[in-house]
């Protein structure tokens, strides 16, 4: 009778198990947010970026216990929604059509040429423009800016740690970033040109 | 010297960490065109990324969605078994004590008020997706006899059996009831998915209707729905109880299954039958 009803009582999960638990809670779950917030961006579909989160979750309690304590948490969850997205969902996103950053370098210098002074460099020409149309210009660059540029300039990551997320060099992450930030310009301009922001120079 | 030009992104982000390098930079900014065009560039792309892409949270559907797959049970009923286990390793409590403990718990169990829902859930459930509002309508159908069984059978097996071979992709529950006979089932497709509903009747003329639903149907939100509370309220293995429009509804959670069931019995009778099928 008492082992029946100890059995009844008895703990299915083992006191590790509710530990390990607990200190996934503690540690990985306040990083959701930053987690859908990168994926939303770099997937643009937001069912998409639920079930990216939601596998990478499970994945990450799943190895919760192969996770060095007092290490970077927020990293180590990017390095499995990493894996995650480049095993399941790269395959089946639309990736942007290739940029031939020659086009865009000499686009550049157009602009920079055609005009004398830096007012259409003024924020105020820029903010009448949605955040769809800033957020559809970060989605349509090459995988490789749009990631660096989503992880500094939205979630506020360092180049030490984007370096460590991508696996290249800190002067890549540097040169990375630049370059995306210029494709980013010459794209808004244009979307502030079609919209009469921008008075042209003769 | 010449300065690579990328070495403004650094600087806006205030990544330059050699300061002799960045007070370089900052004074051939000043006199030099090219570089200065390219640093307001920089700064004016991450300001604008800054001030006018919102952040955007997870939404708490698909947050309670992912803890919910990965909570522990005793986490989300938070059990007093702990306070059990440690309490019989206790040399000190004998035997007869430990039964006697036991035997006192189970009585205030049994013994104690009833506890009122915590909410109306039914209020909050609308919309022709709506689970809850689909089982009270079918009921009403049954009734009005626009809504006949497509296999008639007294067989619990024999139903299950119809399910699967008419598409119903997930398990289902079909209880031999001793105050219930099985009368027979329905096949529904909405939008590809078929879902599976039977019926009981009894001596006296009332109609039992249960309709089941996988639970990652209503966690999806796509074809049918519940609210995310009372979704929450079954999950943590409440069954839900109430009288609407005369008819009694109950809902309840069976293994991966979320169940409703409507009738035109007392919701004492279904209460006793169809809280805990398994």
């Amino acid at each position: 009778m008492l082992n029946f009803l100890l059995t009844l009582l008895a703990e299915p999960q083992t006191p590790e198990q509710k530990q390990l638990y607990a200190d996934f809670e503690r540690e990985a779950v306040p990083h959701m947010d930053a987690l859908y917030n990168y994926a939303l961006k770099m997937i643009g579909d937001s069912d998409d970026a639920s079930d990216l989160i939601q596998e990478t979750y499970l994945k990450a309690f799943r190895f919760f216990d192969k996770f060095e304590k007092g290490t970077n948490c927020k990293a180590w969850l990017f390095r499995i929604m990493k894996n995650t997205y480049i095993n399941t969902y790269r395959k089946s996103t639309k990736e942007p059509d290739k940029v031939d950053y020659d086009d865009v370098e000499n686009f550049y210098e157009n602009i920079k040429a055609s005009n004398t002074d830096s007012a259409h460099l003024e924020k105020d020409i820029y903010d009448n423009l949605l955040d769809d149309e800033l957020s559809g210009a970060i989605t349509s660059l090459p995988e490789d800016f749009r990631t660096v540029v989503i992880l500094a300039d939205i979630e506020g990551f360092t180049y030490e740690e984007i370096a460590d997320f991508i696996d290249v060099p800190v002067g890549t992450v540097r040169s990375r970033l630049h370059r995306a930030r210029k494709m980013l310009f010459t794209k808004l301009y244009e979307y502030a040109g079609d919209k009469g922001y921008l008075v042209k120079e003769d | 010297m010449d300065i690579r030009k990328d070495l403004t992104a650094a600087l806006v982000d205030n990544e330059l960490h050699d300061e002799v390098l960045k007070n370089q930079l900052v004074s051939q900014i000043e006199t030099d065109s090219d570089l200065r065009y390219d640093y307001m560039v920089q700064n004016l792309v991450k300001t604008l990324i800054k001030d006018k892409v919102s952040y955007q949270a997870i939404p708490e559907k698909v947050k309670s969605k992912v803890l919910r797959k990965i909570q522990p049970k005793e986490v989300r009923v938070k059990s007093s078994s702990t306070f059990f286990a440690g309490f019989f390793s206790r040399p000190a409590l004998s035997f007869a004590t430990a039964i006697l403990v036991i035997l006192a718990a189970l009585l205030i169990l049994i013994n104690r008020p009833e506890v009122s829902e915590p909410k109306d859930f039914a209020l909050e459930q609308l919309g022709d997706d709506n689970m809850f509002v689909q089982a009270k309508n079918n009921f009403r159908s049954i009734l009005e006899g626009k809504l006949a069984p497509q296999l008639v059978s007294s067989d619990p097996s024999e139903v299950k059996n119809f399910f699967v071979s008419s598409g119903v992709k997930y398990s289902t529950l079909v209880p031999y009831m001793t105050k219930w006979d099985l009368l027979g089932a329905v096949v529904s497709e909405d939008r590809g998915e078929k879902f599976a509903h039977h019926v009981y009747s009894n001596p006296e003329g009332e109609i039992v209707y249960l309709f089941q639903v996988e639970e990652s149907y209503l966690q999806t939100h796509e074809i049918i729905k519940l609210t995310d509370d009372l979704l929450s309220y079954l999950d943590e293995g409440n069954c839900y109880t109430t009288l609407t429009d005369d008819y009694s509804t109950l809902m309840a959670k069976s293994g991966n299954n979320i169940y409703a069931v409507v009738s035109n019995a007392s919701l004492e009778d279904i209460s006793q039958s169809f809280c805990a099928l398994n």
